[in-house]
């Protein structure tokens, strides 16, 4: 579907070139009559900025158009275009490139901008396109540009030669862009700011009166491993993995001078974390508490705390809870923590979680696994014991309506 | 005359009952004359040509505890279960194999061969367990024509003998397990509403419990332990049931200790019993409620609550029962038989059903108003991975498709879509439990379904799973661009690792074994 409209697109070109050669073509040499401020003879670009047809709907998008004198090695030269992009805010010696989230308009071997069209055949070595050719239309949305606000904007427009692929000509042009979303570079530093905060709360899990415990520390590194095999023969994988690893010896410092503030770092990944990372974080503080094999009630008050902080779905959080500290192979001091009850919680709310937890627990006890047969069946023992502890014991419930 | 059997296969105690020449079933007593049997099997040292089952077993079992089977029921489908007796590993179905084995030996003997017989399990068995207490009928060289639920077969049998109409709770508390189950009954019309239950909760639960209180008592006056071998156990674990029987009639029960220590008397009252089984009635409690609210119904909507299994004769079970429901529990019925009648009658049903005219009509004349409608006993479904709605991101997961407890026969399709661009081949999991989780699920079959090869993702699939009168699982998976359907078919519990040969060779090895 979309690679249909780049087609079309090209189509276009070929057509006004051919109504160019016709009629409006200029011979060089010759100085046009009705020659303005711009030099027709110069191969030259322009982004206008308009609303585009897209997907079937308007959307905001920049239009790419060049126009000017075109010099070929021979007649009859076939020709491609190309334009790429980059963001020129903090210089040209400091240019970032703009990327494209469609691969159609991504260079071969990276997510950057790159828009490679079929100009056609070029009819003399010197020919002259008198009006702007409209080479592309992008809609803005496919871009992403490096950081958010007042972007300066480089476009480069080159002809290739089609069958050799070597640059015939190149033009550019430089535009103002207010970029309103996140730019990957904001997003990358928040990112690993957010990865920074995940290992910080981590290490606190896993600290002891002398410092972080090892299994914790081991479960944080075996979780770093594993963060990067996500993204693994990709160039930052190397990269990623020893700025982790820097960031878990940060925190471990840090962890160790001064008592820093677990809540506070909970509030700002709710605030800047993903959700997917907020769940992530979760997941590897569970981790690193399950390292130790015994959870005391002072652990389990943080994770539920922990979990709180982060917006943690209850439920989903009981249940990676329960997976993650098989009661069959943990020591869990506080069992309410397990179960989702708490001591504020009225009796009649603790029978109806309970209800719930037996229902579940009862019907892994046939599971072909041994290991969760046993955690079943150890998991409706504690309910049952939870039961007779915080629900009153009169069966006396009032028939309701 | 066929003769047409209900066998109630119970942790503590089986019971055989067979149809009369008019339809109604009545219990055959064993060779002992007892109406049941303990569920108890005794390999004799002195006698190896002969294995005792029954009272036999019970008696001799404190004499050598290593040579003696109880509660092979909670061992039923465990495939890593196994006895070794004299260099042999006996699995939990050939000891079950075993009981069945006496019952029909000692019904034939009054009664002639038995043709036909439906076992009962509780009805929270999965298709491992049916398959395994089928198999177990058939190496007794039974032809076993189908399994029925514990519950429902009491039910059956209750709506048969009594004139009964409205809603039915069915309190099936025995030795090792326990079910609760909700009907409507209008007079033989019999419908299955719900029916949840607890592998493990029953009577020998309630025995540990008082064991333990004998250990305590015990090391408390001499610091040392009561049961300090195998014998020791067997005979306490004994006169455990004993004082809690005497319990359920007297507010207060004795008993003395007799170990290595010194001996001591030890009383134990009805009070202190119910507090120590507390933790286990409250998981009673739970899972009543969790039926209730399964059928979506309050106590008050229940109009009868049916009490069977031998541990009902608690008092405290009355009270607590009578407290929720504002009505007393009946045990119109008796509570340890009641069972194996109901399975006489559902084996008579299904062959009415099945092979008319192989039925003697007297038989047939009576069981003609009964009708039953059973529900579907666990969750059917399949692995997929839709995105989670929370975090966007794709979770693998069990997704139901036929829900545990619709009326039988029943059928559900559900659509389903391919996920990558050039997916030639699907995965296709069938699942039975109710967790989303598929980690916490059974995966009962896994087969490839071949796609067209070249399309885009997201084609649909659409999966039909079915469930017949017969217990049988059918499931269709179909690619309804192409019309490619890929089946798969199961019986009850046919994934079990025993194959139909095997059955039959085992059949003919356990002939070899006489049992007493
Ligand atoms: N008077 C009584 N008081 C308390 N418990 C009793 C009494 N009589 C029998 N029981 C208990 O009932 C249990 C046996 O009941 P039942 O025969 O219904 O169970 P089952 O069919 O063998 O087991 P299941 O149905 O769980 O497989 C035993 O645990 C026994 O101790
Ligand atoms: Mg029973």
């Amino acid at each position: 579907m979309l690679e249909v409209g780049v087609v079309v697109v090209l189509a276009v070109i070929w057509l006004v070139y051919l109504r160019m050669t016709g009629s409006g073509m200029r011979m060089p040499g010759r100085r046009s009559a009705t020659a303005g401020p711009v030099d027709r003879e110069r191969f030259m670009c322009k982004i206008d900025r308009s609303q585009i047809e897209y997907n079937g709907s308007f959307v905001p998008g920049l239009v790419i158009k060049m126009r000017g004198q075109l010099r070929v090695p021979h007649n009859n030269c076939d020709t491609d275009v190309q334009a790429i992009a980059f963001d020129v805010t903090e210089g040209q010696n400091n240019a970032h490139p703009v990327l494209s989230i469609l691969p159609q308009w991504q260079m071969e071997d990276s997510p950057a901008f790159c828009l490679l069209a079929h100009n056609g055949r070029v009819p003399r070595k010197i020919s002259v396109l008198a009006n702007w050719v409209t080479i592309g239309s992008i809609p803005c949305s496919v871009l992403k540009f490096p950081r958010q606000g007042q972007r300066q904007l480089k476009f480069v427009i080159s002809l290739l030669n089609r069958s050799s692929e070597k640059e015939l000509l190149s033009t550019a042009t430089t535009f103002p862009y207010d970029n309103h979303e996140a730019g990957y570079i904001d997003l990358r530093e928040s990112f690993q700011k957010v990865e920074g905060m995940m290992i910080q709360l981590a290490v606190a899990a896993a600290m002891e009166e002398q410092g972080p415990s090892d299994k914790g520390l081991f479960a944080i590194r075996e979780w770093i491993e594993k963060r990067n095999q996500g993204v693994s023969g990709a160039p930052d994988s190397r990269e990623k993995s020893v700025r982790l690893l820097a960031a878990l010896d940060q925190a471990v410092q840090r962890a160790m001078q001064e008592d820093f503030d677990a809540e506070a770092i909970c509030r700002s990944l709710a605030q800047n974390a993903s959700i997917v990372d907020r769940y992530n974080t979760i997941r590897l503080v569970l981790r690193v508490v399950a390292a130790e094999g015994n959870v005391d009630r002072d652990q389990t008050d943080q994770l539920t705390r922990v979990a709180e902080l982060l917006k943690i779905d209850r439920d989903k959080f009981r249940a990676l809870a329960q997976k993650s500290l098989p009661i069959n192979t943990h020591c869990i001091e506080d069992i309410r923590f397990l179960l989702g009850i708490t001591e504020t919680m009225p009796s009649e709310e603790i029978r109806r979680r309970l209800n719930e937890e037996y229902q579940k627990w009862n019907g892994r006890v046939t599971h072909p696994d041994q290991e969760i047969r046993t955690q079943a069946d150890r998991m409706l023992a504690l309910i049952a014991e939870a039961r007779n502890r915080f629900v009153e014991q009169s069966w006396n419930v009032p028939a309701a309506s | 005359m066929s003769v047409i059997a209900g066998i109630d296969l119970g942790t503590t105690f089986s019971a055989l009952a067979i149809l009369n020449s008019i339809g109604k079933p009545q219990i055959v007593p064993n060779a002992e004359g007892e109406r049941i049997t303990p569920s108890a099997v005794f390999f004799d040292e002195e006698d190896t040509n002969v294995i005792r089952v029954g009272i036999e077993a019970i008696n001799s079992r404190q004499l050598n505890p290593e040579r003696s089977v109880r509660w092979i029921k909670r061992h039923m489908g465990d495939r890593k279960f196994k006895k070794t007796i004299d260099g042999k590993d006996w699995t939990p179905e050939e000891i079950s194999s075993l009981i069945l084995k006496k019952l029909k030996q000692d019904c034939s003997r009054d009664e002639g061969q038995i043709n036909d017989a439906v076992i009962s399990v509780p009805a929270h068995f999965d298709e491992v367990r049916r398959k395994a207490t089928m198999d177990a009928g058939r190496m007794a060289g039974l032809n076993v024509i189908g399994i029925v639920n514990e519950p429902v077969a009491a039910a059956l049998h209750y709506a048969t003998a009594c004139e009964v109409t409205g809603r039915v709770l069915v309190y099936d508390l025995g030795g090792g397990t326990f079910d609760v189950t909700i009907l409507d009954v209008q007079n033989k019309d019999i419908n299955i509403v719900c029916s949840q239950g607890d592998h493990a909760l029953g009577g020998i639960d309630f025995d540990q419990k008082i064991l333990e209180m004998f250990q305590k008592a015990y090391r408390e006056k001499f610091h040392a332990e009561l049961l300090v071998d195998d014998e020791a156990q067997a005979k306490y674990e004994d006169e455990a049931e004993d004082l809690k029987k005497t319990l359920s009639r007297r507010p207060s029960a004795k008993k003395m200790l007799y170990g290595q220590a010194g001996s001591m008397r030890v009383e134990i009252t009805r009070e202190q019993f119910e507090e120590a089984i507390a933790p286990l009635i409250a998981r009673a409690d739970m899972l009543v409620e969790v039926t209730l609210q399964e059928a979506q119904c309050n106590p008050s909507d229940i109009n009868k609550i049916l009490l069977v299994g031998g541990s009902t004769r608690i008092p405290m079970i009355h009270s607590r029962l009578e407290k929720k429901f504002g009505k007393a529990p009946e045990a119109a019925v008796n509570v340890d038989e009641c069972v194996a009648l109901g399975a006489a009658i559902h084996a008579g049903l299904i062959k009415l059903r099945e092979d008319p005219s192989e039925i003697d009509r007297g038989v047939a004349g009576g069981l003609r108003d009964v009708k039953l409608k059973d529900v579907c006993n666990h969750s059917y479904g399949t692995i997929c991975a839709p995105r989670d709605e929370e975090t966007g991101q794709y979770v693998v997961q069990n997704s139901i498709i036929l829900k545990k407890n619709t009326p039988l026969p029943c059928e559900s399709t559900q659509r389903f879509f391919t996920m990558v661009d050039g997916q030639t081949e699907l995965q296709v999991t069938i699942t039975q439990g109710e967790d989303t989780d598929p980690d916490y699920v059974n995966k009962i079959a896994t087969e490839i379904f071949e796609l067209p090869p070249d399309r885009p993702a997201n084609r649909p699939i659409k999966v039909t799973y079915s469930y017949d009168l017969n217990q049988r699982m059918h499931c269709t998976f179909q690619d309804e661009e192409s019309g490619r359907v890929l089946e798969v078919n199961f019986c009850v519990g046919e994934n079990g690792e025993m194959s139909e040969d095997n059955v039959a060779h085992k059949a003919t090895e356990m002939e070899g074994f006489k049992v007493e």
